[in-house]
């Protein structure tokens, strides 16, 4: 299997935080979601993966190949998008575009204005007439008119409407559909991720609780929600996390169809990418 | 590169507009002030050779402000461009301001001169060398303040750089006061000048390749 991206043992520390040992892979042509809670060191590790801070230690690959600062063809495979648009407010639209015109050299001006006619982006319009979601689409705009084999976004979707955040997904899924193109897409709305990601990797407080397939979460893992008498039984058969409820115990297995077999009396719903981070942060391990 | 200096030349075509007024009373308006006013009549187109280059150079501080609020820089790193070249772009416009402004005052003062009728081979070699001067002292300002503004930001930037140009303006008046205007204090000034810029540049360097986003 090919990687688009290697993360290798990534740390940095700092006074209140650290980013602790992280590691995953994400292979050529699909899309990985980031999830973890706000501080989770999400957008740490963007800023150490794209070299805006400097790495304590590990290192990042792109296509096998490490990320230097002198190395701008390494960087023009690559189009990022932060979760707010750092381009200065007072320029429009057009403007924007022919900064990218002059800053790619495989800058596609027609597949900007593609996208710019696509999302009804007013082209005269400075940045700061602009709404949250247009200001978003700018963003994205811009990061995918240079023939960009890897997308790196981060919140992308945050405080966006659900129409909004339909439209861009359904462009996320072009962007891969050919398999040529990676994205790594750290996002809160877990759900978003549920309908694109291809794999999740979960961040907790500085470091990888899982980085998995998402169908594997999404197929292997469930909930257990039992009584006292069941619950010493279940949780040493696989359990990962539980935590107590008023009356009854909530518990995360990792084998849902195994522990189905093992107890068939029991009811084990699929869990949800949410209920994954939920009981891996709040629950108690076992 | 290319991209850095188009992004800064449109903020401050933006800004040139918004000002265009106060920037052509400042310009023009003042030296004819000058001319009604003053005795000595040579202030008048003396004036805009420090004026225009002087706020054609200022123009950049916007373009710091709007980088800084948009967080601009960061997102730059993750084109193709290297943290040096970031660095180089922004001394590039401030190079171009302090040229355009330098040959704006130079026109200006031209033509006020040949308008009071004072036009002479004489009044146009001062104006001439006036102008380079003021270029020359100018980019040494640039070499100062691009990698304190980089480095600080706008605000704190802005002290250490009014400090900073303060110190070296005080040690080049107290060498020439010691000196008396003597070859020997000229050559202090030159040797100063250079090796202020070199340093600062070379800090430039170091203090972008050190700078986390």
């Amino acid at each position: 299997m090919e990687f688009a991206v290697e993360v290798k043992n990534i740390t940095k520390k700092y006074e209140r935080f650290t980013l602790s040992d992280v590691s995953f892979s994400v292979p050529d042509g699909c899309i990985m979601g980031i999830v973890g809670e706000n501080g989770a060191g999400k957008s740490t590790l963007f800023k150490a993966m794209l070299n805006l801070i400097h790495k304590d230690g590990g290192e990042v690959l792109f296509w096998g190949k490490p990320l230097q600062d002198k190395d701008t063809a390494l960087k023009a495979e690559m189009g990022v998008a932060f979760d707010t648009l750092c381009f200065p407010e007072i320029l429009t639209v057009k403007q924007v575009g022919n900064i990218g015109k002059y800053t790619y050299k495989n800058w596609d001006a027609a597949r900007f204005q593609e996208l710019v006619t696509r999302f009804e982006l007013p082209e005269k319009a400075e940045v700061k007439t602009l709404s949250k979601g247009m200001k978003m689409k700018l963003n994205l705009a811009y990061a995918m008119s240079h023939n960009a084999k890897l997308l790196i976004l981060d919140e992308p979707t945050a405080g966006l409407d659900p129409i909004a955040r339909d439209e861009l997904l359904e462009l996320f899924l072009e962007f891969v559909q050919d398999e040529q193109h990676t994205i790594i897409i750290s996002s809160h709305i877990t759900t978003d991720l549920e309908k694109v990601a291809d794999y999740i990797t979960f961040i907790n407080k500085g470091q990888i609780a899982f980085s998995k397939e998402k169908d594997a979460l999404l197929y292997q893992y469930g909930i257990v929600r039992c009584g006292e008498k069941d619950f010493a039984n279940v949780k040493n058969a696989g359990c990962i996390a539980w935590r107590k409820n008023d009356c009854s115990y909530e518990m995360l297995v990792e084998h849902r169809d195994a522990l189905k077999r093992e107890f068939p009396h029991l009811v084990i719903d699929n869990a949800t990418i949410d209920e994954i981070m939920l009981l891996t942060v709040k629950g108690e391990r076992t | 590169m290319k991209a850095l200096v188009y992004k800064d030349i449109m903020l401050e075509m933006h800004e040139l507009r918004r000002l265009a007024l106060y920037y052509l009373l400042c310009m023009v308006g003042m030296p004819v002030l000058f001319a009604l006013t003053s005795d000595d009549i040579s202030h008048s187109y003396a004036m805009p050779l420090m004026m225009c280059p002087v706020i054609s150079m200022v123009m950049i501080n916007t373009t710091y402000g709007c980088d800084e609020r948009s967080e601009w820089m960061r997102y730059a790193m993750t084109n193709p461009v290297t943290r040096i070249q970031y660095f180089h772009a922004k001394f590039l416009t401030h190079v171009m301001n302090v040229l355009c402004g330098s040959l704006l005052g130079f026109a200006i003062s031209t033509v006020i001169a040949i308008v009071l009728g004072q036009l002479s081979a004489e009044v146009f070699t001062n104006n001439l060398s006036s102008a380079l001067g003021m270029l020359c002292v100018l980019l040494l300002v640039g070499l100062v303040t691009t990698p304190l503004m980089l480095k600080f930001g706008v605000q704190k930037g802005s002290m250490v750089m009014m400090m900073t140009v303060t110190g070296v303006v005080l040690l080049g008046t107290g060498i020439n006061i010691l000196g008396e205007s003597s070859p020997i204090a000229n050559i202090s000034i030159l040797v100063l000048g250079i090796g202020v810029g070199v340093t600062m540049y070379l800090l430039g360097r170091k203090w972008m390749l050190e700078k986390e986003f």
